[in-house]
Parts: structure tokens; C-alpha cells; sequence
């Protein structure tokens, strides 16, 4: 299987996947929803069981510590979160339950799998909308015992809709080539939300006071961000290593994130510098290779890159 | 320890009386939230439990949760009239920082 087949069926069809590196955190009391309003960067006011919303758990310093869908259901809430942040998130979020009735618990006995594209909705009943790369989507939270049937399920449903399962590489091609950065990969526990491209999908300007928003704001009013990700192309047979040098003219311009290679060229996601935003031309290199910029990541179009 | 200023007393008192409510005391309680990730909230109740503290200001009983008390200890609150509105200021030793509207705190 190539990467472009799951590129093809994330666009085209579906690609489901087990989310291995997702873990789940449950949010239940009587407080759950007003205390968790406060917890994350995106409105939660309103949200019903069955619905989902894509948001940031900010440090109080205001940077990704990390992203989360908010899935409601009719007993509180599961937070689907970068696995390696559960240790981070529980020491942070329960730092702020005081007196509220909030009980916070890692779900280790439950499993995610996803689905990505416009007819994942028709792979299996239930779960909640999860649009992760622009194409559509939807997850499922499982029982740890139900997986093994409900995987074997998924595959079969997308098989019989023209798609199939993610690998590993194709997933993070696709991302990258749709322009969709993820936590622990293109942005981190350095990273303010503004940087990383996704505010229209992860934050709520005008939701009230939640844990970091103060930084936020300020850096949305009154400056720009450090640095903004951020879609490259390189040409030829070469490909840079995650971590290679942007640079414009002589001049370092910032980062690259990640990489993949489709279509005989390499995509890649980069940050530019404050100061290196693409207003004038290059010419732009990675890793000494000549660059061309395709455009801003998250709300851009999310046309694969050409 | 908490503490009103007198400014904050007669504002209490006369909210108080305004309300009707002239037996209650002033609760005072942490909560998770805000810029900064903690805020006050301030309301007139009439029943206390065993985990309360309770203290006496001007005259006011205030009460104070077991937990929030860690948050608030040495806190003196005061009532201030502005350009940009009118409110109780908390002064709490223990607060690192407070965000730009002064609602939250960290520690």
C-alpha cells in the first residue's frame, strides 16, 4: 500500500485508523461542562451529547500543552488527547478542580478509532463528526474487549466504501500534504496556539476567560506570533531531514517540521521567523534545496500540495 | 485569616441589606478557571459545614471552604470604584500573578 492510496482514500473516500497514539480522559460531575468551558480554547457552550469540538489545553504561559476533541456524551465528557500528554494533563487539569463536582479520570480501558473522509460517517454507527484533515471525519470511543471485532469491522466497512486502512507513513503524509500539523510532530508544548495555523478550528476569540487565554489574546491584538507554519514543495530527488534550515537568500527563515514524498517531490511543513512571513520573494531553500512556498497550514485549502 | 477592608464592609452590608439577607455571611470560594487559572467568587450564604473556616469581619461572618482556604490565606478584600467600573479587589499574598481584569490569579 502507498501513501498516496491513504491520501486518496482520506479525500476520496475514508481511511480509518487506530489511534495508538490517543489516549482518553473522562470529565464527569455536575460542574463538568462550566469548569471545562474553562479549561479549553474553543466554546463549549451548547455543545449537546454527540457532539464534538476541537480545542488546545493551554499552559497558564498561554503555549499547547496539548490539542484535545471534546467529545460530550450524555454523562460528561471523553477528551481524546496526544497520549504522551496524559501524565502532563491530568497534573494540569487537576490542579484546577477545587471544589467544584468534577471527577477527572484517564480511560486507559477504552480505545480510539478514527475515520477520514467524506463518507466515514457510513463506516460504523455511533461515535461523534471529528474532521481532522478538512475532508470530513468521525471517531469512535471503544471498549478496550470490543476493539479486535470493531477494527476488523472498520476495515471491512471501508473496503466495501472504496477506502481503507491509514499505515503509518500514509497518515502522516497526508497530513502533511493536506496541510495539518500535529501535536508532538509540527507543534508542541513551545508552541502558542497562533503558531500553529489552527485558531479558526481550535479557538473561540470571544468564548471568556479560559487557562492561558490572556496571552493569547494579547498576541492576537497587539503582535504578531514568534513564528507561523507554514506549506512547503521541494523539487527534485533529495529529501531534507525534519529540522533542516528554511532559509530565504543567505538568510535563516525557520524550520521544517516534517517531510514526506509524493509525487516525485517532497511536501513539507515548516515555520517562518517572525520577521521572513513570505511578502516578498524568495528565493527560498530547505536544507539547501531549492523551495517553493505553497501557502499557509489549517484554513488554507486543503488541496494536497502540487 | 481573611479580611475586609471597611470599604468592603459597608459595600457588603449594604448589598446585604439590600437583598434582604441581613443574617447570612459572606462566603468566599476558589474555583478553578479564569486567565490565570483561579478565580474568586463571593455570595451570601447561611449554612456552613465542619470543613469551613469561619471569621468575622466588621462585624460579617465569612466563610471559607477547606480547600479555598489554602488559595486565600492573608487575603484582605477591598471595594473600589473606577473609570472602568466598580468591584471587590482582592489583595491575596499569594498570589504570583493576576490577570489583566484582576479576576483571576495564579500562585
Amino acid at each position: 500500500m502507498s501513501a498516496d492510496q491513504t491520501l486518496d482514500w482520506c479525500t476520496q473516500s475514508v481511511a480509518v485508523r487506530q489511534l495508538t497514539d490517543r489516549a482518553i480522559l473522562e470529565v464527569t460531575g455536575d460542574d463538568a461542562a462550566t469548569w471545562l468551558q474553562g479549561q479549553v480554547t474553543n466554546q463549549l457552550e451548547g455543545a449537546a451529547s454527540g457532539d464534538a469540538v476541537y480545542g488546545f489545553v493551554l499552559t497558564l504561559k498561554g503555549r499547547v500543552l496539548a490539542d484535545v476533541w471534546v467529545l460530550a456524551h450524555d454523562d460528561g465528557f471523553w477528551l481524546e488527547v496526544p497520549a504522551a500528554q496524559v501524565e502532563a494533563l491530568i497534573e494540569r487539569l487537576d490542579r484546577y478542580i477545587i471544589m467544584e463536582d468534577v471527577d477527572l479520570a484517564h480511560r486507559g480501558d477504552l480505545r480510539i478509532i478514527a475515520g477520514v473522509g467524506p463518507v466515514a460517517s457510513q463506516v460504523r454507527p455511533g461515535g461523534w463528526p471529528a474532521d481532522r484533515l478538512g475532508s470530513g471525519g468521525r471517531v469512535w470511543v471503544l471498549p478496550e474487549a470490543a476493539e479486535a471485532d470493531a477494527w476488523e469491522e472498520a476495515t471491512q466497512a471501508a473496503a466495501s466504501l472504496q477506502g481503507g486502512p491509514a499505515t503509518d507513513d500514509g497518515w502522516a503524509s497526508a497530513h502533511i500534504q493536506l496541510g495539518r500539523p500535529r501535536f508532538g510532530v509540527d507543534f508542541g508544548e513551545d508552541t502558542y496556539p497562533q503558531e500553529t495555523g489552527l485558531t479558526a478550528s481550535a479557538v473561540s476569540f470571544n468564548k471568556g476567560c479560559y487557562i492561558g487565554q490572556e496571552t493569547v489574546v494579547m498576541l492576537q491584538n497587539r503582535g504578531k506570533a514568534p513564528k507561523t507554519l507554514w506549506r512547503w514543495t521541494i523539487d527534485g530527488d533529495e529529501a531534507p531531514e525534519p529540522g533542516a534550515t528554511i532559509t530565504r537568500g543567505d538568510a535563516a527563515a525557520g524550520t521544517v517540521t516534517s517531510l514526506t514524498r509524493a509525487g516525485g517531490q517532497t511536501a513539507a511543513l515548516g515555520y517562518l521567523k517572525r520577521g521572513h512571513e513570505p511578502t516578498s520573494d524568495g528565493p527560498w531553500k530547505v536544507g539547501g534545496l531549492p523551495a517553493s512556498l505553497v501557502g499557509p497550514v489549517g484554513e488554507a485549502p486543503t488541496a494536497p500540495a502540487a | 485569616m481573611l479580611n475586609l477592608t471597611p470599604r468592603a464592609a459597608e459595600k457588603v452590608k449594604e448589598i446585604r441589606d439590600a437583598e434582604g439577607l441581613a443574617e447570612q455571611g459572606l462566603r468566599v470560594r476558589v474555583i478553578g478557571g479564569g486567565c490565570a487559572g483561579f478565580s474568586y467568587d463571593l455570595f451570601f450564604e447561611d449554612e456552613t459545614s465542619d470543613l469551613d473556616q469561619t471569621f468575622t469581619s466588621f462585624g460579617i461572618p465569612i466563610y471559607v471552604d477547606m480547600m479555598s482556604a489554602q488559595y486565600v490565606e492573608g487575603t484582605e478584600i477591598d471595594y473600589v470604584e473606577g473609570l472602568q467600573g466598580a468591584g471587590f479587589k482582592f489583595v491575596n499574598p499569594q498570589a504570583k500573578q493576576t490577570c489583566g481584569c484582576g479576576s483571576s490569579f495564579a500562585t
